[in-house]
């Protein structure tokens, strides 16, 4: 089967991306150069794709209960608790989770979500929306009063501290932001609707321009995730 | 400095003979030189310096013409508000060239100028302004009519101020949200000390000033002491940021604030607001007081200061404060030559540093004289109540008039938030009152003057902003009464007089060109309230909006019509309190576009795209009357990703398809599939599509493309207002991809791809699958929009290419031609198939549209019921129609009226068109309309279509154009 | 610019909502209602000045629908709600 395309793919394209697979995922892995792409995210803001993540919500009135004997989490489940490797779970509503796995993994967490689901008293439902939406991702010291520029929200660090997620109005688009710190810089996922995805990639690469803005490979990625030094 | 203007002279640009050694707390970079142009001319500036302050240093002392009567026009404000410095920058018009910093390489032209800014030939406009009187183009342009149009171009071209440049490229507006707890509006001392106190306590604080820097007045003032420490402190408090060049122009309810800093709006969401704007200084109205050289005291101390200009070589001061007083001491240590200190109050003895300055108590400024700027100052005795006619007056030779003679607050924010003004007789200034939770004011604004008193109700402000929203506590009502008495104990600064007792022209608005007369004639004519006067003076609708004129309108009213100030009233503030560019105000390009995953390949095969809500769509790839042909004879490929796709879960789904669908659901067994047709409770169609039982509790719902998100916040709506029991919804239309495969050899193809057995038996129509098609798990639905054998392939989004060219790919053999929304259009028209929305409206019931198979009157309740069964017992009126063109080739455009002959012979309207095309086909041209109940029922019934003066004749056809019998479906 | 609390996500702009009507509940048995009555629910809106119970969809953010009391002169919202079928019952 043909790997995947995220529908930043023709943006990716047009900046000039080396691409590899990923989990099934054609994905950016290189701009410029891993260098140049870190240090212009730790200077101002990069931008990535991040659509390969693996995107799951589960809708029930015991959602909070289901989602803890699937994922036991560590003591506060709800907003952005981590399990294990890379998953998070986010509460968007009393009856309604979302949840972020790394690429490929959404399958196997469904199927314990599904399981703990069955087993429940009140029926509950997982939706795999992984293909529905575009995930993108900022990092950098400017990635707050970029997102100040098309979101009405405050993106203080005391008002929208990492783990966040809000749903909200993003460039007249309804978006899910999540503020996912990279290392020690400050980072945000923003998912919406992967038909908008290009439009918001767009729209968010305008407003970002002041900042010196960069596209940033997973390659980088990964590093500034990792690096606790990077600021 | 006289060589250095002739070295400037000869290489064709101006040093500025006006420039002073530098100055303790100027804002210039004296170490380079950049230039600019002015009308043409080069000059030469300072980094730091604004346009108005470079040309004023060169000695350029007209910037611009008024607006009616041409005449000329100098610096008065120098402080952004008043509209006697509006250039053009550019492409750029209405550029206030004080607060302008000069750029490298500017070009900067005069406005509301014919030929040029030194010989104006509109200004003999002012030799006929006794037929041009307030109000004159509403009474004069009139009549007769015919000649309006002549008068419109006459008028066009002598309104309006600047360029406009069709041509100027798109500019880079933006827009930025903010958020604080206290957000305090200018950076003068009491914004500054109430920026510092919110913070202390604690609290999230930003600070807006429209200066270049903070420091208000301080700036300019010659005793600065206090600033640099404030600013000092400011700067390094981690819990306030100040955002300079920043005019907050507007108040919206919730402390929302609009502001804007060049090219960018912000929009300010403040817990707290503490306004600390200051206060524009008030002209004082007498004889030709808009000569260039009539200045503004706070305007001269700004030139002095903050720029090293010196403003003139000899001044005449008129005051009525102490203010006054400071203005002419720095103006003297600046080297320019006191002629005399004019003050309206009695002066006991000379103040220190006035010695040998005439200085006249009790008298006033009586007429500036000059012609095209100030070379004498006429002053008069004050007498019986300062209106005496010029007897006793003198005149002193002077180039330069400086006027001190009050404060009027800047509240235009106070009073948009619905603060109250109250005239205080005593003092002659206005009031505040009746602020809105969590509005506090600090400083001039609130009419504290002294630096002192400034400083501490910044302080008691900020203080109470911070309480307002959690941080601290709120200043103890002793320390604010202690302020109210010391504020009480200030002197009076405002000067008691309205207007001299000229003869000539005293301009009470600078924007307009409207003099005292003027408004006085207005009144006569019974435009006497302050409301009625704006709008037919146009007095305070210029670029000042007021700030200038508004006070000086108001007590000039008041004295014609022999009230108060406080009975006079005030005209309404609206935002924005400054002009704001249209690109700020729009801001980034955002129009949010829906893209396909199949969105570059469209184009990439030249397709013609088309908008459909969001979503941008291939209309056809060249000729739609081919790839109908395609369908008909081969197959087709469409991509309708754009389809709504709701899944629903739960066993409560069952009765919410009942109650939402006008058919029956509840025997719809799992792998069926199911045309539905949903109603508002009015009985009015609201949309329709296919609904799949794809698994036990689990079923996938289709909705048309311009439907899907209405219908999912309509389902939402049900599902969370009491029919949720037992369902959850999820919207998935972007998470599958979805193509129609449509036409004879479709399966065929389709079968290529795929090892789920194809044949009629093993999915007939009407039914749903999950298959694997080109590797990828996809559900199939069989279903027939276009008439033909056809696969609704649904894939995940992210492998939608993939499946897309594999479908192309295993088409060659087929000829296989991608369709596009024409086509489709024009194929299920060809079946009689309605698009809700274009053949139905707002008022279009199932049952009239032709659709009374898929109404189940019968079930138990579901959305619109009762209507339809009192439209089903009463009968429809209109009724939805197929028809056929007589004249085969005659398409009748969408929208066109059907209409009949009345009694009288006259044309009535019966109905109209709703979708109508040749079909390729039957070669026919075919179509659906809205008829007479009685004319729909017969097919074969003719009836007449009006097009341009013509009409067309039409026949009723019932059902299907095309394969009535569906028996293409069923292959 | 007015700001709504939705009751799941807190305060937001209300350019985040989109405005649903005036709270008309439906007849619990349209057949066996009233003329009066179905007219009442299907057309008439009080379009009161002063405190007015309707409903607000948060179409930018979660997804609910939840009734405000919000004062149709000066637009100040008294409070945010869920529906439940206790709220339906007791009615302003």
């Amino acid at each position: 089967m043909a790997a995947k395309l995220t529908p930043l793919h023709p943006a990716c394209q047009q900046l000039g991306a080396q691409f590899a697979e990923v989990c099934g995922w054609h994905i950016a892995e290189i701009y410029s150069g891993v260098q140049t792409e870190v240090e212009a995210a730790q200077r101002g803001v990069g931008l990535g794709d991040d659509t390969p993540n693996g995107r799951l919500t589960i809708q029930s009135t015991q959602a909070e209960a289901v989602v803890q004997a699937a994922l036991p989490a560590p003591a506060q489940a709800g907003a952005g608790a981590a399990v294990g490797a890379g998953t998070r779970i986010y509460r968007l509503r009393q009856d309604l989770f979302f949840i972020s796995t790394p690429p490929g993994e959404e399958e196997a967490v469904q199927e314990k979500l599904s399981a703990a689901g069955a087993a429940a008293d009140h029926f509950a439902t997982v939706v795999d929306i992984t293909h529905g939406r575009a995930e993108i991702r900022l990092v950098g010291p400017a990635s707050q009063a970029l997102l100040s520029k098309v979101c009405g929200l405050d993106f203080a660090s005391a008002a929208f501290p990492d783990g966040t997620a809000r749903q909200s109005s993003l460039a007249r688009t309804s978006q899910l932001i999540i503020r996912r710190d990279a290392g020690s810089l400050p980072g945000f996922s923003i998912i919406g609707k992967r038909s908008l995805g290009l439009y918001v990639w767009d729209i968010i690469s305008q407003a970002g321009r002041e900042w010196g803005l960069t596209p940033i490979g997973r390659v980088a990625l990964d590093l500034l995730e990792k690096d606790k030094q990077s600021a | 400095m006289q060589s250095e203007r002739a070295i400037a002279g000869e290489s064709g640009h101006n040093r500025g003979p006006n420039r002073l050694p530098a100055q303790a707390g100027e804002v210039l970079d004296r170490s380079t030189s950049i230039r600019f142009s002015f009308n043409g001319k080069v000059y030469s500036a300072h980094p730091g310096d604004t346009i108005a302050s470079a040309l004023t240093a060169a000695g350029v002392r007209v910037l611009s013409r008024s607006f009616k009567y041409h005449r000329p026009r100098g610096l008065l404000c120098c402080s952004g508000h008043c509209p006697n410095c509006l250039v053009q920058v550019g492409d750029e018009p209405n550029v206030r060239a004080c607060q302008q910093p000069v750029e490298e390489g500017m070009e900067v032209q005069a406005q509301n100028v014919w030929p040029s800014l030194e010989r104006d030939l509109m200004s003999v406009n002012q030799l006929f302004s006794r037929f041009m009187p307030v109000g004159f183009y509403y009474k004069t342009f009139i009549h007769p009519r015919s000649l309006w149009p002549f008068y419109e171009g006459m008028l066009r071209r002598a309104a309006g101020l600047g360029k406009v440049d069709p041509e100027t490229p798109w500019g880079t507006f933006d827009k930025q949200y903010l958020h604080a707890d206290v957000v305090v509006v200018g950076g003068g001392p009491a914004g500054i000390s109430a920026a510092l106190s919110a913070a202390s306590q604690g609290a999230r604080v930003l600070l807006c000033d429209e200066n270049s820097a903070p420091g208000g007045h301080l700036r300019f003032a010659a005793a600065a002491a206090p600033l640099a420490a404030l600013l000092k402190e400011l700067e390094e408090h981690p819990g306030i940021e100040v955002l300079s060049d920043t005019a907050v122009v507007g108040w919206y309810q919730d402390n929302w604030l609009a502001a804007v800093r060049a090219t960018r709006l912000f929009k300010i969401r403040a817990q707290a607001l503490v306004v600390a704007t200051g206060a524009y200084e008030r002209p004082l109205l007498f004889d030709d007081n808009d000569l260039p050289g009539v200045m503004l005291g706070s305007a001269v101390q700004r030139l002095i200061h903050l720029f090293g200009i010196k403003p003139g070589e000899r001044a005449v001061v008129a005051t009525a404060n102490d203010d006054g007083w400071q203005v002419a001491a720095d103006l003297r240590a600046a080297g320019v030559q006191v002629a005399a200190v004019v003050d309206e109050r009695p002066v006991e003895g000379v103040a220190e540093g006035m010695e040998g300055v005439r200085v006249l108590g009790e008298h006033y400024i009586l007429a500036a004289r000059g012609a095209g700027a100030v070379r004498a100052a006429l002053v008069a005795p004050v007498e019986g109540g300062g209106h005496s006619a010029g007897t006793g007056a003198q005149e002193f030779p002077c180039d330069l008039i400086v006027v001190s003679a009050g404060w009027t607050p800047a509240a235009d924010l106070v009073y948009t938030a619905g603060g109250r003004s109250i005239y205080d007789e005593e003092r002659a200034e206005m009031r505040l009152s009746d602020l809105p939770p969590g509005f506090y004011l600090a400083g001039r604004v609130s009419g504290t003057h002294g630096v002192e008193e400034q400083l501490e109700e910044g302080r008691l402000a900020g203080g109470a902003a911070a309480a307002f929203c959690g941080w601290g506590s709120a200043p103890e009502a002793a320390e604010i009464a202690a302020l109210e008495e010391r504020k009480t104990a200030e002197k009076r600064r405002t000067s008691e007089r309205v207007r001299a007792a000229g003869k000539k022209k005293q301009f009470l608005c600078y924007c307009e060109d409207v003099t005292d007369g003027d408004l006085e004639t207005a009144v006569a004519e019974g435009y006497d309230s302050m409301e009625l006067l704006k709008r037919y003076s146009t007095i305070s609708m210029g670029p000042c909006q007021g700030k200038m004129c508004s006070m000086n309108a108001l007590h000039l009213c008041a004295q014609v019509r022999g009230q108060s100030v406080q009975e006079t009233g005030r005209t309404t503030s609206r935002p924005p309190a400054k002009p704001v560019s249209l690109g700020a105000l729009a801001g980034q390009n955002m129009e949010p576009v829906q893209r396909t995953p199949i969105h570059n390949w469209h184009q990439e095969r030249g397709a013609k795209m088309m908008v459909a809500g969001l979503w941008l769509r291939p209309e056809h790839y060249g000729d739609p009357e081919a790839e109908v042909r395609a369908v008909r004879q081969g197959v087709g490929l469409i991509d309708v990703s754009t389809l709504g796709k709701i899944q629903l879960n739960g066993p409560g789904v069952p009765d919410l398809l009942e109650r939402v669908y006008v058919n029956q659901w509840r025997k719809l067994g799992v792998g069926r599939v199911r045309y539905g047709v949903m109603c508002n409770d009015e009985g009015v169609v609201l949309d329709d599509g296919v609904c799949a039982h794809t698994k036990k509790e689990e079923w996938y719902m289709s909705t048309t493309s311009s439907g899907a998100s209405g219908i999912f916040e309509w389902m939402q709506w049900w599902v969370q207002a009491g029919w949720g029991a037992g369902v959850h919804l999820t919207d998935l239309t972007d998470v599958y991809s979805a193509f129609n495969l449509s036409g004879p050899q479709s399966r065929a193809l389709l079968q290529k791809l795929t090892e789920r057995d194809l044949a009629n038996e093993a999915l007939p129509y009407m039914r749903v699958r999950a298959a694997r098609v080109a590797g990828v798990p996809c559900r199939l639905l069989r279903i027939g929009f276009t008439g033909e054998l056809s696969y609704e392939i649904h894939c995940p989004s992210a492998s939608g290419l993939h499946v897309w060219e594999a479908l192309m790919e295993a088409g060659g053999e087929f000829n296989l031609v991608p369709f596009g929304v024409e086509a489709q259009r024009i194929l299920r028209l060809e079946k009689a198939h309605i698009i809700v929305g274009q053949d139905t409206d707002a008022t279009s019931d199932p049952l009239a549209a032709d659709m009374a198979w898929a109404v189940k009157l019968d079930k138990s309740d579901f959305l619109g019921k009762r209507e339809l069964v009192r439209v089903a017992n009463e009968g429809s009126r209109q009724r939805l129609a197929g028809f056929v063109m007589e004249g085969a080739e005659e398409v009748p455009e969408e929208g066109l009226q059907i209409v009949e002959r009345d009694a009288g012979g006259e044309l009535e309207i019966i109905g109209w068109v709703t979708s109508s095309r040749f079909s390729p086909t039957l070669q026919q041209a075919i179509g659906l309309c809205w008829l007479p109940r009685e004319v729909a029922a017969q097919a074969g019934n003719a009836f007449t279509i009006y097009r341009r003066g013509k009409l067309l004749r039409a026949r009723v056809h019932h059902g299907a154009f095309f394969d009535p019998q569906g028996e293409r479906l069923n292959m | 610019m007015l700001i709504l609390e939705c009751p799941n996500c807190g305060p937001r702009n209300a350019s985040e909502f989109r405005f649903g009507g005036e709270y008309k509940p439906r007849p619990q048995d349209p057949m066996a209602a009233g003329e009066e009555e179905w007219v009442e629910y299907l057309y008439m809106r009080d379009n009161t000045m002063g405190v007015q119970k309707e409903w607000w969809y948060h179409n930018s953010g979660c997804g609910m629908w939840f009734l405000a009391e919000r004062h149709t002169r000066t637009s100040e919202v008294l409070k945010t709600y869920q529906w439940s079928s206790d709220t339906a019952s007791g009615d302003v």
